[in-house]
Parts: structure tokens; C-alpha cells; sequence
């Protein structure tokens, strides 16, 4: 007996469809994939460099770093997914430019102990309130942040705590392991504390 | 840095540290960490108001990365300007 055909298999079935055409350098595959997927890139490029012009380029850069690397991807994750993630990585990129803010090394930016105990005292970060202003000022301060982080790490947080996968879906999309995702996954959130503390942190 | 001495996490001899306290977030957010180990980790939290903090942090990052990625999947996808897919169609015929 044939298994009935869910969601997830049709949706499966029209994404394999979509690639195949791509692959074959269809005109109007193009034209679908950009259309289907530009506005929650543009969304997600607005909030990263908060320039209209800046965010319109960072997603026409992702949709051409995309179209390059459309032989190389694999299948593992969904176009959506992996688009999104192409699109973080554009707008960091460019923030990172216009900041001059470079790369640190992880291990600088995880805590620090002294005789197996804290060497600093952690400082709690601000409680947040429901305020518009305060909202788009920790969004600001956590994607400075992300711009801090080597792409190895910055991956597993947008995999896993910004889109939400799980980390077995996460191993899958980077190809490593599932342990080393969780790894990374711990170091990048330190990290990510190391560099949100003397922005967010309440230091009363 | 904070003199060790000044610390207010006296751990005993043989307890678990905040350096081990701190390798075990992960799995304790997450659920994961062996009912053994939680507990050992849950007695040194009760007693060390610093890794009390570093833990309500490190979830409040967590938050935020989530909160950062929400807004989109909440309300849908905005209207794309038609000049903006009309230039990436473009740009990948030029990129040939």
C-alpha cells in the first residue's frame, strides 16, 4: 500500500522539483525562488543593518552567493533554511565592514576562573520591558555581538537558537557532528555573554 | 578580576566548581544533564549567587537570539519591492 502523502512530502517534492530546474539554469525558477523567499530576507537583512539600501543589497548579494553555490548545496537542510542562513552571514559581513569591527578569537571572549572559580563577578543583563525602543536596542546590541563571532560559531547560534533547529537538523546542515555542534553551541553563547555584558549589562 | 578570597562561592573541597558548574549549562538548560550531575550542579547554584547570574545570563542570550529570529515567522513575509527582484534576475544574467 502506498503511505499517504503528507505536507512535508509534497513540499519535499516541489522543493526537488525547484532545485532541478535551477540546476538546469530555468529562467522562471529563478524569478520563483526570488520572489518566494526575498520579503523574509529582506526582513531579516533590515533588522541585522537597519539601512533600507544597505538591507536590499545584502539580500541581492545572498541571492548571488546563493546562485553560485546552488551546485554545492546538498539537500540537507531546506532552501529556506539554508538561504537564511547565507543572508545572516552577507549582513554580518557588511556590518563588520562598516564597523571595523574584526573577528575575535573564541577563547578570548569565554569566561574566565581563578582557582576553579569565576574571576570576575558575572553581571546580571539588564530586565528587559516591553518598551519599542528598548526592544530594537537589544536586537542592535545582539547582532554587534553576532558580528564578533567566528562563522563556525556564529552558524550553530543561528542554526539552533535563531532558527530554531534541533541540533541533529544543525549537524546535518553543517556537516560536523552532532556533539561538536553542541560544543560550539555552548562556547558561542559564552561568548555571546562575554560581548552583550557591557552593553546590556546592569551594572546598578 | 575579583580576588578569590572576595568570592562569594566557597565551594567545599571536593564540591563542584563554577568552572565545572559552568561546563554543564548546556545540557541543564537543555534538559540533558543526568539526574546525578543535576543535582551536584543545582547544590553549588543554590550557594554561588555568581553562577546564579551566569546562568539566568546565558539563558537570556538564548532569548535573545531566538527573539532576534521571531518577527519574521510571526507575521509573514513583507511585500518585496519589484525593482529589487527585478535587479537580482538581472545581476545573475550578468553574473552569467
Amino acid at each position: 500500500m502506498t503511505p499517504p502523502t503528507t505536507t512535508d512530502d509534497r513540499h519535499d517534492a516541489a522543493e526537488s522539483d525547484l532545485l532541478a530546474r535551477l540546476r538546469a539554469g530555468d529562467d522562471a525558477a529563478f524569478a520563483e525562488l526570488v520572489e518566494t523567499h526575498a520579503g523574509r530576507l529582506l526582513a531579516l537583512a533590515r533588522r541585522i543593518v537597519r539601512s533600507e539600501a544597505d538591507a536590499e543589497d545584502v539580500v541581492q548579494e545572498a541571492f548571488l552567493s546563493a546562485f553560485k553555490a546552488l551546485s554545492r548545496f546538498d539537500g540537507r537542510s531546506s532552501l529556506s533554511t539554508w538561504l537564511h542562513r547565507i543572508t545572516v552571514n552577507a549582513a554580518l559581513m557588511r556590518q563588520r565592514r562598516k564597523a571595523a569591527r574584526p573577528e575575535a578569537p573564541i577563547d578570548t571572549l569565554l569566561p574566565q576562573f581563578e582557582d576553579g572559580r569565576h574571576a570576575a563577578h558575572p553581571i546580571p543583563l539588564a530586565v528587559v520591558t516591553d518598551g519599542e525602543g528598548e526592544r530594537i536596542e537589544r536586537q542592535e546590541a545582539f547582532w554587534h555581538a553576532m558580528a564578533r563571532l567566528p562563522q563556525d560559531f556564529r552558524d550553530v547560534i543561528e542554526l539552533r537558537d535563531i532558527q530554531g533547529l534541533d541540533s541533529k537538523s544543525a549537524a546535518r546542515e553543517l556537516g560536523i557532528s552532532d556533539a561538536l555542534v553542541r560544543q560550539r553551541l555552548h562556547r558561542a553563547r559564552q561568548a555571546l555573554l562575554t560581548l552583550l555584558t557591557p552593553i546590556l549589562g546592569d551594572s546598578r | 578580576m575579583t580576588d578569590p578570597n572576595d568570592s562569594p562561592c566557597q565551594h567545599a573541597p571536593g564540591a563542584v566548581t563554577c568552572e565545572e558548574c559552568t561546563g554543564f549549562l548546556l545540557d541543564y538548560v537543555d534538559g540533558t544533564l543526568p539526574a546525578e550531575q543535576r543535582e551536584r550542579f543545582e547544590a553549588h547554584l543554590g550557594a554561588c549567587p555568581d553562577c546564579e547570574v551566569y546562568l539566568a545570563n546565558y539563558r537570556e542570550a538564548t532569548r535573545l537570539a531566538r527573539a532576534s529570529g521571531r518577527s519574521d515567522r510571526d507575521v509573514g513575509p513583507p511585500p518585496v519591492p519589484r525593482a529589487l527582484v527585478d535587479a537580482i534576475l538581472a545581476a545573475r544574467k550578468r553574473q552569467g
